[in-house]
């Protein structure tokens, strides 16, 4: 592990989540000063500064970048309770701001997180979202220009059913959620980066423990909830489902309030067993999973969960502000590779002492 | 600090310099940065700085398992610090903390310091001091591999060696297979084979093959013998390339023989890479020995002596032994002169003299045979310690002893007198074993790992001792936790001998894809990844079945560099080409071009079309975004995007509406001209299969039928302002006609082609017949209709059009005050109004005078 380059982005208020595109040559960066930036990789590794601009009226939560095959295209999500849609404009038109394409909105709450789905011809661009108020909401633009987005799911997380459960939980009345519940409770969402098994995505929300597995369509339905064993398991904060390059199984991580990390390998049902299932509810009970990792229980809030491109490392952050890195051996046993703080050094007196 | 681990503190010193606190030439003075730190907005690592680090941080890119405790695991520490020694506490009070995100290419890891959500996630979360310090202003980059340049070097060398490998393997697969099969290479490829049926058996590779390997192997040994004889290597770093060296030199000696079978005694091999690996007696020693006057009273002298039989240096010896004959004790010098007498003439099967190996193992009997008579005849019987007479030579007796049972090859004389398990092998097989075959080792090492066990915590020892019993997963797993370059690629070689037994109870992926596929994640994730994609895709290719699939997401995410500036609207691209501003550009748009045929070779040969089409549909989205049509509507074709297509036939339209005839007909032609000679018929052939509709906007459609329709609507609009440009007006007007009635016209476009029609009306000769008069009224009326309840779309880009073209008057005459933004749908409607009237004075003209007169 070794620090390589740094940047400074110039936001007037700290920096409150960074995403890199598709080929990691871009870098989007947005704040509490309610300004986007995007940064562009120079061949010496280093980052320019492209534009920048208000994106929206209070400070930003959340960015994600669309696959490139839908263009350019750039998600916001703030606590004015919007999600925005930029594109970069093309040549002619531009003039460093990105275009705004979409301002989606309906949401009660702020917008913890969005995230653009996996290309997949069969249901267009996706982008999905989740709120304080606990609905994770998926819009779409079937439009080539994207000036037309439309919702497609409203979900209430917490009334999902259990998987093979058709009573719906009938959503809460208006402003259920209690201050208490609001003030320890986390919300977040990852998609399936694979089409195989449909529009599939991971949320979890407020106070619940439990990470569940959505499949959108026809009708939202969970394929399996991940509920941690023994009691008093902590609110959850973050989830991110790992790419699976094709394998059989699914990684997906969560990190939570009690600063346990969790990595949990779900499979879904083996392709030649589908047919020998009976009904399509059926293939969605058949998700099945398993805790394969946890760590760092009792330790500080897990703030953010990430992976590598291929699914074999996963770092994370913590109140305490100290980075972690992990991965599987052989064995798929994981362990701490490293870490990373903005701790000062020690002294080298102090190193000295210890030798 | 454990050798090789790298979370080196970095310096005290600029928040630019990472480099590790020991390292030379650090200042170590003032350790907070200076806040004026950022000149520019991106300040990269200074080069030497790195360098200092890069050796030492990659020295343990697989460090062993590291406790999973917090404590054990080391730290990298980030500059400019956010707080001191200590600290932590008031800076988290503050309500900061960390964020990250990992980079999908190249596996950097972003931190920043952000603020911690507090009590109501609904409002924004706020700091008790607002004030930003450096720390909060900065985004940290980190990676977990950094590749020094003497690891580069190595990682793109050997990358061509293992390809040439794999391919000398699978040329030899069909001499192998048991019974033969047809096309079951691919199955047998990636030995999931075991499992199947026997015709896709396969023998071990056969001499000729192995042989072969060696020859790679070799060039794999010159490559780390380069790199640990080079100056410029870091220390660490050289230490690390000897000690891979080492062990794929031993893996060589052991199971890649010259002949290919390992018939051959080993003995000798293994004792020359002993010697090499760990060189001894000191030569020095030697000649300090030899220098005194009684050599033998060196207290060095008999240790020198066993060390050198153990090392099969016997001349050296017999000429140690010979300083005794001016012993003055004369059976002293009587047996030292036997001894010295024998060794110089002891038999070793190195020697070429030997026709065969039994020649060889005649010789040595006969000398041991001969050396045993006339020791026995100096003993003459005598009892232990008796035999230089009084017993104050007695001592002499024991060291003498030594030296005849080592000669003698007895075995605990050996195990005792070498220092470690290296030595009893290497001497084993030239004094005890003198027909040691590779068969035996695994025996021979069980005696004496009994006596002389293996210092665990040294990961060499224990990789080569495992290579030497055998025992390949334990060797292969140290080679993985010491180098995962060496563990991939001695995992391979080994591999193909058939020697890694599978273990898919317990592990999904055979061991030596595992070391591959880890092999390739540092290839991926550092600072140089772009550099290896092609590396990476190759071995993924070779990395069974999690490999292939890797390279399935690996390929789409590789970078093309495309200019990201566009051509501007009066900047003839062929002409400016020399221009200044224009090289760069045209540099990184060509450099995109390479790196696109190079993907696409890549993916023809890995047979990856699924991926290049989403490769070169991203590519035409952006090149289109760009302006770059006609390098987009190929690459359109090549993916089959119907569907892109006619996104870049609607974009050059627009460029009409936007920019006028010029622009239009340049962006025409920068469209491939096949695509444009074959667009009208393929769309015939389209229109004469009635079955076939063609709707003007559905989202999904077959790739031919919209681009084609739009293609030829494309290039009859040329057509039409080509007549008009040279005045064969006729021609234009018949064009205009056909364009509106045969329906290939974008319904959002008729109100343009009506308002070009007033012209052709208004002209002196009467152009339009009346009936056709008629058909354009009829146009007119549907646009009027449809434009009653969709004004957009039918009259929006008529609304542009008006308003570019007020834009152009506006600036000939130098007006600055133009209300061109006032010009709306009233506009257009005033203009349809126009061409109503053109239309019912043509009308009535064709009517009078026309020959389609119906009176």
């Amino acid at each position: 592990m070794l620090q390589t380059n740094l940047l400074a982005p110039g936001h007037a208020d700290l920096v409150t989540h960074i995403v890199y595109d598709f080929y990691g040559e871009r870098l989007a960066t947005c704040s509490a000063d309610q300004k986007i930036k995007i940064f562009r990789k120079t061949p010496q590794g280093t980052w320019d500064h492209e534009t920048e601009w208000k994106a929206h009226d209070a400070p930003i939560l959340h960015l994600s970048f669309a696959h490139p095959i839908h263009g350019s295209l750039l998600a916001s999500s703030s606590h004015d309770r919007s999600v925005r849609i930029w594109e970069e404009p093309s040549g002619r038109e531009r003039d460093g701001r990105w275009v705004e394409r979409g301002v989606l909105t309906g949401a009660k709450g702020s917008v913890r997180s969005v995230q653009f789905g996996p290309p997949d011809p069969a249901y267009g661009l996706r982008v999905a979202s989740i709120s304080t108020d606990s609905y994770l909401r998926i819009y779409t633009s079937l439009d080539p220009s994207l000036n037309d987005w439309s919702l497609v799911h409203s979900i209430h997380v917490p009334s999902l059913p259990l998987p093979g459960n058709s009573d719906e939980i009938p959503p809460p009345a208006e402003s259920a959620a209690s201050t208490s519940e609001l003030a320890s409770g986390g919300w977040g969402l990852s998609w399936c980066k694979e089409k195989w098994w449909g529009s599939v995505l991971a949320t979890f929300s407020g106070t619940s423990p439990t990470l569940k597995l959505v499949v959108l369509d026809p009708q939202p339905t969970s394929l399996i909830h991940l509920t941690p064993s023994g009691n008093g398991a902590a609110p959850l904060t973050s989830v991110a489902w790992a790419p699976s390059c094709g394998r059989s199984y699914h990684l997906l991580a969560t990190g939570s309030r009690d600063g346990t990390v969790r990595i949990w390998r779900v499979e879904p049902p083996g392709e030649r067993l589908r047919l020998d299932y009976d009904s399509e509810e059926e293939v969605k009970r058949s998700w099945t999973a398993e805790c394969t990792g946890e760590f760092g229980k009792g330790g500080a809030r897990v703030g953010m969960v990430d992976w590598n491109a291929t699914g074999t490392t996963l770092t994370t952050s913590d109140d305490e502000g100290i980075v972690r890195i992990y991965k599987p051996t052989y064995a798929k046993s994981w362990k701490l590779l490293g870490q990373m703080t903005a701790e000062e050094p020690p002294s080298e007196e102090a190193l000295n002492g210890h030798q | 600090m454990a050798p090789g681990f790298s979370f080196a503190p970095p310096a005290a010193g600029s928040p630019f310099s990472f480099a590790p606190q020991n390292s030379v030439s650090q200042p170590s003075s003032s350790s907070r940065p200076p806040t004026s730190s950022f000149a520019s907005s991106s300040a990269s690592v200074p080069k030497a700085a790195l360098q200092n680090t890069q050796a030492q941080d990659d020295m343990d890119e697989d460090h062993d398992g590291r406790a999973e405790d917090d404590e054990d695991a080391e730290v990298c520490h980030l500059q400019p610090a956010a707080y001191s020694q200590g600290g932590r506490g008031k800076w988290k009070a503050t309500g900061r903390t960390m964020g990250i995100a990992v980079n999908p290419v190249g596996g950097e890891v972003a931190s920043w310091v952000t603020k911690r959500p507090t009590g109501d996630p609904n409002r924004p979360s706020t700091l008790i001091q607002p004030e930003l310090s450096v720390s909060d202003r900065t985004l940290y980059f980190a990676s977990l591999h950094v590749l020094p340049d003497s690891l580069t070097n190595l990682y793109t060398e050997s990358h061509l060696l293992f390809t040439s490998l794999q391919n000398i393997i699978a040329e030899s697969l069909p001499q192998r297979r048991l019974t033969s099969g047809v096309d079951r290479v691919a199955e047998t490829w990636d030995r999931r084979g075991n499992l199947i049926d026997a015709e896709s058996l396969l023998a071990p590779p056969d001499a000729e093959t192995i042989t072969h390997m060696r020859r790679l192997m070799d060039l794999y040994l010159d490559n780390l013998n380069d790199l640990r004889g080079n100056q410029e290597v870091e220390p660490g770093l050289k230490a690390r390339f000897n000690t891979s060296f080492n062990i794929m030199n031993l893996a060589e000696i052991l199971y890649f023989p010259t002949d290919g079978k390992g018939e051959g005694f080993v003995g000798e091999e293994l004792l020359d890479w002993v010697n090499d690996v760990d060189p001894a007696p000191d030569n020095s020693q030697g000649n300090d020995i030899m220098s005194t006057k009684n050599p033998w009273e060196h207290p060095s002298f008999w240790p020198y002596i066993s060390r050198c039989i153990l090392r099969g240096f016997h001349l050296p010896v017999a000429s140690f032994l010979r300083t005794l004959s001016s012993h003055p004790h004369q059976p002293i010098s009587k047996l030292a002169t036997i001894l010295a007498q024998h060794l110089a003439v002891f038999p070793r099967s190195s020697e070429e003299r030997w026709r065969v190996d039994l020649e060889f193992l005649q010789a040595h009997k006969l000398w041991l045979a001969k050396f045993r008579a006339e020791f026995t005849n100096f003993v003459g019987g005598k009892a232990r310690g008796k035999w230089f007479g009084e017993p104050k030579w007695a001592t002499w007796e024991v060291d003498f002893r030594t030296v005849v049972e080592l000669m003698e090859g007895k075995p605990n004389r050996i195990l005792e007198e070498a220092a470690d398990w290296r030595e009893a092998l290497g001497a084993w097989g030239v004094l005890v074993d003198v027909d040691m075959r590779r068969d035996h080792l695994p025996e021979i090492m069980t005696i004496i790992l009994d006596k002389i066990p293996v210092d665990s915590t040294l990961l060499e020892d224990s990789i080569q001792s495992a290579l030497c019993s055998a025992d390949i997963v334990k060797a292969l797993m140290g080679c993985y936790d010491f180098d995962v370059w060496l563990a991939a690629h001695l995992g391979d070689l080994l591999d193909k001998l058939e020697l890694i037994p599978d273990d898919e109870e317990r592990f999904e992926t055979p061991l030596r894809d595992y070391f591959l596929l880890e092999y390739t994640d540092i290839l991926q994730d550092n600072p140089n990844h772009s550099g290896f994609w092609r590396v990476v895709c190759d071995y993924l290719n070779f990395a069974g079945p999690e490999g292939r699939n890797r390279l399935r997401s690996h390929v789409v995410h590789v970078n093309i560099p495309i200019a990201k500036d566009v051509k501007g609207k009066n900047k003839e691209s062929e002409n400016t080409l020399f221009d200044d501003g224009m090289d760069v550009e045209q540099q990184e748009s060509d450099d995109g071009i390479a790196v696109y045929y190079e993907i696409r070779a890549a993916c023809e040969e890995f047979r990856l079309e699924e991926e290049f089409k989403i490769i070169s549909q991203v590519l035409a989205t952006r090149l289109t975004k760009k302006g770059d049509y006609g390098v987009a509507a190929i690459l359109c074709a090549e993916a089959a995007d119907g569907y892109s297509l006619s996104r870049i036939a609607e974009k050059i339209l627009e460029s009409y509406i936007s920019y006028g005839r010029e622009e239009f007909l340049r962006l025409v032609e920068t469209l491939p001209p096949k695509l444009m000679s074959e667009a009208p018929t393929a769309l015939a052939a389209l229109q004469s299969d009635v079955t076939v509709s063609l709707p003007s906007d559905a989202l999904f459609q077959s790739a031919g039928s919209v681009f084609a329709s739009r293609l030829t609507f494309l290039s009859q609009f040329r057509d039409y302002l080509l007549f008009m440009q040279e005045g064969v007006r006729e021609l234009a007007a018949a064009r205009l006609l056909n364009l509106l009635t045969s329906g290939i016209a974008p319904v959002g476009f008729w109100a343009v082609l009506l308002m070009e029609s007033i012209t052709l009306l208004e002209d002196s000769d009467i152009l339009f017949t009346s009936i056709e008069t008629v058909e354009l009224l009829r146009v007119l009326q549907d646009v009027l209709a449809n434009a009653s309840f969709a004004p957009e779309e039918y009259l929006g880009q008529l609304v542009l059009y008006l308003q570019r073209l007020a834009g152009e008057i506006e600036e000939k005459e130098k007006k600055t005050n133009g209300d061109k933004k006032s010009l709306g749908t009233e506009a257009a409607l005033r203009k349809m109004d126009e061409v109503r009237l053109a239309l019912g004075r043509n009308l009535a003209r064709a009517v009078v005078v026309g020959f389609d007169n119906p009176f």
